[in-house]
């Protein structure tokens, strides 16, 4: 089953900057779907349009069979790229308030989470470092029982026993049925986890496909085909 | 919207204990006032003009003539003015400064984010103006002056009202920016702008601020209905617009 | 099972690490035939690996014959399929070959090339007879 279709997608923001050009791609359902690219490839756009935060300017892009701007997707959960949460609040409180607004939020899973990163839920939000930020904020998101995690840069200011963590997290959420859309430029992760992925340049789709056959295909490592197709190498 | 009232807890804290002690401060300062005005070296300045002595005998005599050149149409006014731009500028401006408008826009609808932070900033706002009104009226009885409760309620009313409209408008400049100053700037500048309309005829309906302060109530008439409706009605275009303005946005 | 080593960043694909791996415990033995094999939950957990990834490696064993899938059960050994052996030698010559071609190229008699290859043999099969 298709969770997410794009179909000529183009996002041009109102400064003029085209974001994306014309990009067509398939996530499937169970898959660990990764975006990779140089800075300012339009990885982020990309997710945003996933998550209906802004109106693509020209074709499409469904998610779960829905159109997601303006109002979201209720089935998805969002890591976005900059982990930021109310500093003025009680990491506790923060919780509570998340679980208050926040579709199927599960005290229990969270508790898991927790546990698991070894999360203290002490003082307040702001007191954290960056890299526990980034746990708090990847712990609540997938204490959300729901079908589709969208998650960009989900290991930034990580050490990696915790980055092993995360990794470990997004593969186990295959065995749930989910479906994890995965945005990095730290290839090495992304080539532990991922089964398909597309590879974005200056908006425009380099590859699209499985990791498996990009590494049989250019017959070398994921760092060494991504560097030769954004050098403008083809396959 | 348990996010919303934390949001505004502190600040609404706050603002409510000034508005409050503020209408006790004018009660009990009355006095002291009236004996300043009664000075010999005021009396001697305001001799020449009889409309000023007329006013300055007012004052001195009439306790609602008081409470309403010195609270109900003015200080009282000013702070509700303030408290709206106050209260209303960061509700959106800071979720978009502080990117934290991801977390919640992509787990409720636009609705729900914006009718939340609405209501509440209503609810917050509407009980910080109303105890401006109720509190007056409640020192002036302890302090053992008189005062008529429909006087009072009715500008209180219209204070509400106007308010409620310079609230939306903060909401409203709240949405289009992604600084925190820039909406409490432009927004005092807005006040400022309606404030010059009272100088000019043909735009002087445009004043809220006349219409929050209403002289017509000292003169024992109820309330201006058309200018409720009014005012009423643009706070609803402006409500209306700011969901467009937000559902049609790009975060 | 648990010993089995991933290379996530080779550039030979994860899902035929594991096929490589399992045919040689296969023809080897080490896996016996009818032996249960871990599900696909519990290797991806061992291994830390993606489940498709397994997934993916076990479909290709069952095409291949090596492995056989019993609804509601499980996986478990098949008999090795005929010639499965020949083809593990052949490749495994192969990266031989490749090797003596690189050792042929120093300053080394023929001789003597024999004699450490001879060894080398020698030594394994000493090895494997005491353990």
């Amino acid at each position: 089953m298709m969770v997410i279709k794009a179909e000529s997608l183009v996002k041009i923001y109102h400064n003029g900057v085209k974001a994306l050009k014309g990009v067509n791609f398939e996530v499937k359902e169970g898959r660990i779907f990764a975006v990779l690219g140089p800075n300012g490839a339009g990885k982020t756009t990309l997710l945003k349009c996933m998550l209906g935060m802004i109106k693509p300017t020209d074709g499409s892009i469904s998610v779960f069979g829905k159109t997601p701007f303006p109002d979201g997707v209720k089935n998805a959960s969002f890591v976005p790229e900059g982990k930021n949460l109310y500093e003025w609040l009680k990491i506790s409180k923060m919780v509570d308030i998340f679980a208050s607004f926040a579709p199927n939020f599960s005290f229990s899973r969270f508790e898991g989470m927790a546990k698991r990163f070894s999360l203290k839920l002490d003082g307040k939000v702001g007191e954290l470092s960056q890299g526990n930020r980034t746990k708090l904020y990847v712990s609540l998101a997938f204490a959300q029982d729901v079908n589709l995690y969208v998650l960009d840069e989900p290991t930034w200011g990580l050490d990696p026993i915790v980055r092993h963590e995360v990794l470990s997290l997004v593969k186990e959420s295959v065995l749930e049925g989910k479906t994890v859309v995965y945005s990095s430029h730290i290839l090495s992760e992304v080539e532990e986890v991922c089964d398909d992925l597309i590879i974005l340049k200056e908006g425009e789709l380099l590859y699209n496909g499985t990791l498996d056959d990009l590494k049989e295909k250019k017959k070398t490592t994921l760092s060494n085909a991504f560097l030769s197709l954004v050098k403008g190498d083809s396959l | 919207m348990k996010k919303e009232w934390k949001m505004l807890q502190i600040r609404f804290i706050v603002l409510l204990v000034v508005m409050i002690s503020s209408a006790v401060v004018v009660v009990l300062t009355r006095n002291f006032a009236i004996g300043a005005l009664n000075s010999p070296e005021i009396q001697q300045y305001i001799k020449n003009s009889s409309k000023i002595a007329s006013i300055v005998g007012k004052i001195s005599t009439n306790f609602t003539y008081y409470s309403f050149s010195q609270w109900f149409g003015k200080s009282y006014i000013q702070l509700v003015a303030i408290f709206a731009i106050i209260l209303s500028s960061s509700s959106f401006s800071k979720e978009f400064s502080k990117k934290t408008i991801y977390l919640i826009a992509s787990r409720m609808t636009r609705w729900q984010v914006y009718i939340s932070k609405n209501s509440i900033g209503w609810i917050a706002f509407s009980i910080i103006v109303i105890s401006g009104g109720i509190g007056y009226l409640i020192a002036a009885q302890l302090a053992g002056y008189h005062l008529q409760p429909s006087q009072v309620l009715s500008w209180t009313f219209t204070s509400t009202i106007g308010g409620l409209l310079l609230y939306q408008i903060g909401m409203y400049l709240s949405l289009l920016f992604k600084d925190q100053m820039k909406p409490l700037v432009v927004g005092i500048a807005i006040y400022i702008g309606l404030y010059i309309t009272s100088f000019v005829r043909e735009i002087k309906f445009l004043n809220v601020f006349s219409y929050m302060a209403q002289d017509e109530v000292l003169f024992g008439k109820g309330v201006n209905i058309f200018s409720t409706f009014v005012a009423l009605g643009i706070f609803a275009v402006i409500f209306v617009c700011g969901y467009f303005q937000f559902k049609f946005k790009d975060l | 099972m648990c010993g089995m080593k991933i290379d996530y960043h080779s550039d030979v694909p994860v899902y035929k690490q594991i096929i490589t791996e399992m045919v040689d415990l296969i023809i080897s033995g080490a896996l016996k035939e009818e032996e249960e094999l871990p599900s696909i939950r519990k290797m991806a957990l061992d291994l830390n690996v993606n489940p498709n990834t397994i997934a993916k490696a076990y479909m290709i064993l069952q095409e291949k014959g090596y492995i056989y899938s019993i609804a509601g059960v499980g996986y478990k050994v098949a008999k090795p399929p005929r010639d499965s052996m020949q083809e593990r030698l052949n490749e495994f010559e192969e990266e031989i070959r490749k090797i003596l071609k690189k050792m042929r190229k120093f300053p080394i008699s023929n001789d003597e090339l024999q004699k450490r290859l001879f060894t080398l043999v020698k030594e394994v099969i000493d090895d494997g007879d005491q353990g």
